[in-house]
């Protein structure tokens, strides 16, 4: 029986919600939050897609 | 392809959204090595870190895509218009780093910890303008 993927359905983020404390990894490998790049001022976050 | 496009606008935008007192902060699905010889080649000045298993991708709410999102029409519009416009910054090279059915998305996150903005892309060469994104990062 062939198996069927259901899509996914994520909740978009609203202007004035509370923005999720992700954790990210520095191009030297060390973590980093949200939270501490919000001390260094607000943030224009860019997802990008894949590259190559 | 569009995501080499976007980077190189960031760096172009950079001084005046730093100048509003905001950072840029990138992130892509690339391992660190990955991301800082793109992010280094593309955008030197921009701070890009990584997500190679996308989790920050699905907090913030950004799906993989539909085939139409990703190959469709308005996708293919968008790179015959930036390249007409000289903007186009080529065809991917080598093997794809990170998930291609992934979405893009822009938000501004203010010093308050709560979105400001935000903006899920309807295909996968659909970014704010500059003016949408500076007016954004401003407010």
């Amino acid at each position: 029986m062939q198996r069927v993927e259901r899509p996914v359905h994520l909740s978009r983020l609203q202007v004035g919600d509370i923005a999720p404390n992700v954790t990210l990894t520095k191009t030297t490998g060390e973590c980093v939050t949200l939270a501490d790049l919000l001390r260094q001022g607000r943030i224009l976050l860019v997802f990008l897609r894949h590259f190559g | 392809m569009f995501c080499r496009s976007e980077l190189a606008r960031l760096a172009k935008l950079n001084p005046q959204i730093e100048a509003s007192g905001a950072q840029v902060v990138v992130v892509t699905m690339g391992k660190p090595a990955e991301t800082e010889r793109f992010c280094g080649e593309r955008a030197p000045g921009l701070r890009c870190f990584c997500d190679p298993e996308a989790a920050s991708y699905r907090a913030y709410g950004l799906t993989r895509g539909s085939t139409d999102q990703l190959f469709g029409p308005a996708v293919w519009l968008k790179g015959a218009q930036a390249t007409l416009e000289g903007k186009f910054e080529g065809l991917p090279l080598g093997k794809p780093v990170g998930d291609p059915f992934q979405m893009p998305g822009v938000f501004v996150i203010g010093s308050d910890g709560r979105v400001a903005f935000a903006y899920y892309s309807k295909h996968a060469g659909d970014y704010p303008d500059d003016a949408e994104l500076l007016k954004a990062v401003q407010s």
